[in-house]
């Protein structure tokens, strides 16, 4: 698995509350990934909103108390903590809970070590989430027939013949579209991560 | 055809999504395993590959519904069919390789010029330009009057297609990024960047205006920025006037930006180069702060602004500008052109204050990093010294008689006046001296040693701050002093 877990140079913009960009692309990652993880654990949609408000101030108040750690992962496991304490929070205040499935699902998140190396639900989702940012933003700077032929041929396995005929343009060309989305995906991914600098060629825009 | 990893990698890597017509690309690509693979290498490889599809899986196809930008909806439709197949058509005598970008006059190609072997941009024109005959006289006339440009920061055109259908402009071909676009990506600039940027500019405009060419357009967006970032040119001469004229008879409205426009424009009066001037000063504006003097949310509040706001104050933006140039943008943003600089020597003048303002900046700067640097080490030094120093000498007055008649640091250092600093050009006859002497036996010595280091701790009070250099001479004296006094009253001390 080389592709990154967490994006410390967004997570170094956070702490200008003005970067309204990071901001934006914060909300767009975690936003849906918390609320598919506390769906998941059995919370109902009021209560996970309350939940996700509740670590989104607490991340907008301390971000700037959070030192990026330097092990891929830390703001992650930064963020899971935090949802943690605002969830156990939520059931301090709220007897229903202890009756719930929500509960007892949520006890034995509780007992999991966010910083475990190992892929755990949470990091399954935050990968998913961050791939899912990536693409719909890449999708959104290549024609709708270039995201279909790489959608079809790449992730939906479709076979290039197949997909060539369904659209009506040349297997080469597919070929070439997959290859500028996967571009760009890598590129919006890794934005997330600061990794290496790549070598860039001549600009293409004038 | 043979294979051209550095087409594919143009194909990947441009803004536009290839065209569907160059067939014998694609059949090539379609059989050629090597070509397929540099694709997947260029994209990430085949790991990157499985990863992207593996997170995606279950994404809906249907996640997006928003429109893709119109850039990509570009019609390449107009190009001629290629001469080979590994280019995106033909224009003329220039095979295009791709496709560079999109203005407000039309779209930008990269060609590759075959008669005379070299790459160059080519400005294909919006439909508009060719509405009427009118605007293509227009065109013609414009275009061949910044042809006649020459100058180190004015774009070369090569050559004018005015008859072709659309017209295009065959241009140098400059590797780098718009003003524009340095400034998005790096916010505002460092001053001596200002200064070079809008040296090279202020004197590309007044070999226009030698002419009697006004640029009319002079905004980020038409300033490249070379890859070093050393040289800029301008681009579009005069084109703004006919790209106006051919806009207004079509849709009755200004298009483009308002933002660098000058009073006079958005009056709609006459304009001379003073006009450009002003554009300039916003330009400046803009470099300096990331945002243009006069913005507002609707062309006509900008063009309002223009006519009749000052703009934030630069010098509060920006403090750390040289006064020159604060002070030249503000008589470039005049409102009345009679009160702009008149002409290039005029700005040029500001710009080379400016530059000296600069640079006496850093002078001052690095004197007292240094003065600083220099007194906390010396104060390190002869806090540790001081101790030994002055045990020692009570310990070797005890044991000396009068004859050694060595000053007392104590009352010298109590009686020393500002009017009467210690003074160092007595060393400075012979600086030498004391180091050649022979060895003395160990109690002069230590009696050396520490009238050295009263020297210095007396150096220090003396400082004469108007002296920087002298100050420094004495300093480095006094520490090289101190240095050697060390290991006598070391050796006295512990040979006792």
């Amino acid at each position: 698995m080389n592709t990154p877990l967490t994006r410390p140079s967004l997570i170094a913009r956070l702490t200008d509350r003005d970067d309204a960009e990071a901001w934006e692309a914060f909300h767009a990652i975690y936003q849906p990934l918390l609320e598919r993880l506390l769906r998941q654990w059995g919370l109902q949609s009021a209560d996970a909103s309350e939940v996700i408000q509740e670590v989104f101030s607490a991340v907008t108040t301390a971000i700037e108390k959070y030192e990026a750690r330097d092990h891929q992962g830390a703001f992650r496991g930064w963020l899971a903590q935090i949802t943690r304490h605002k969830m156990v929070d939520l059931i301090k205040s709220n007897q229903r809970f202890p009756s719930t499935s929500g509960g007892s699902d949520f006890l034995r998140w509780l007992n999991e070590q966010p910083a475990s190396e190992s892929l755990s639900r949470w990091d399954i989702e935050h990968h998913r989430a961050i791939f899912r940012w990536a693409a719909e933003r890449v999708r959104k700077r290549v024609q709708p027939q270039t995201w279909e032929a790489f959608f079809r041929t790449a992730v939906q396995g479709q076979t290039m013949s197949e997909v060539a005929q369904a659209l009506s343009v040349d297997v080469g060309w597919i070929y070439v579209a997959r290859s500028r989305v996967l571009t760009r995906l890598r590129e919006t991914v890794s934005e997330t991560a600061e990794l290496t600098s790549e070598w860039r060629g001549p600009s293409d825009e004038m | 055809m043979k294979c051209n990893p550095q087409l594919l990698w143009t194909l990947v890597h441009q803004n536009l999504d290839p065209p569907q017509r160059s067939k014998k690309l694609f059949a090539h690509l379609e059989t050629c395993g090597r070509c397929r693979d540099t694709l997947v290498e260029l994209a990430g490889g085949t790991v990157w590959e499985k990863d992207a599809s593996h997170w995606l899986e279950d994404l809906d196809s249907g996640l997006a519904e928003s429109q893709p930008d119109d850039l990509s909806l570009l019609d390449l439709r107009f190009l001629e069919p290629p001469a080979h197949p590994e280019f995106l058509g033909r224009i003329g005598r220039y095979d295009i390789e791709s496709v560079l970008g999109r203005g407000g006059m039309g779209i930008v190609l990269r060609g590759f010029d075959t008669e005379l072997q070299r790459a160059v941009a080519i400005k294909v024109l919006a439909p508009e330009w060719t509405a009427s005959d009118a605007a293509r006289r227009r065109f013609a006339r414009e275009a061949q009057a910044a042809a006649s440009v020459a100058h180190e920061s004015v774009v070369p055109i090569y050559n004018v297609g005015a008859d072709a259908s659309p017209p295009y402009i065959v241009m140098r071909y400059i590797p780098g990024v718009t003003l524009q676009q340095m400034v998005d990506r790096q916010g505002p600039l460092p001053a001596p960047l200002i200064l070079r940027i809008t040296s090279q500019l202020a004197a590309g405009l007044a070999a226009a205006h030698a002419r009697s060419l006004v640029h009319r357009d002079v905004k980020p967006a038409n300033v490249l920025v070379g890859e070093n970032t050393d040289r800029v040119w301008l681009t579009d001469f005069g084109l703004a006037r006919a790209a106006d004229e051919a806009r207004l008879t079509r849709t009755g409205t200004i298009a483009g930006t308002p933002h660098y426009m000058s009073p006079e424009q958005a009056r709609g009066e006459p304009l001379d180069g003073r006009s450009d001037w002003f554009s300039l000063g916003c330009l400046v504006y803009f470099m300096s702060t990331g945002v243009p003097p006069f913005d507002a949310p609707s062309t006509l509040a900008i063009l309002q602004q223009t006519i009749s706001a000052k703009p934030k104050p630069l010098a509060k933006l920006r403090p750390d500008l040289p006064e020159a140039l604060v002070d030249l943008v503000n008589r470039l943003l005049a409102k009345r052109p009679d009160k702009r600089p008149a002409d290039l020597v005029a700005v040029d003048g500001a710009l080379r204050l400016a530059d000296l303002q600069i640079s006496g900046r850093q002078g001052i700067m690095n004197r007292k990093v240094y003065r600083r640097l220099a007194a906390g080490i010396l104060l390190a030094v002869l806090l540790v010294l001081g101790v030994w120093s002055t045990r020692s000498y009570w310990i070797a007055n005890s044991a000396v008689s009068d004859q050694h008649a060595i000053p007392q640091p104590q009352p010298q250092l109590k009686n020393h006046q500002p009017t009467n600093p210690w003074n160092f050009e007595t060393v400075d006859e012979d600086p030498d001296a004391t180091k050649l002497q022979p060895l003395p036996d160990n109690q002069s010595n230590q009696q050396f040693a520490q009238q050295e280091i009263v020297h210095a701790i007396e150096s220090i009070a003396g400082w004469d701050n108007d002296n920087f250099d002298r100050e420094v001479q004495q300093i480095e004296m006094a520490l090289e002093a101190a240095s050697q006094a060390l290991p006598q009253l070391f050796f006295f001390d512990n040979f006792e």
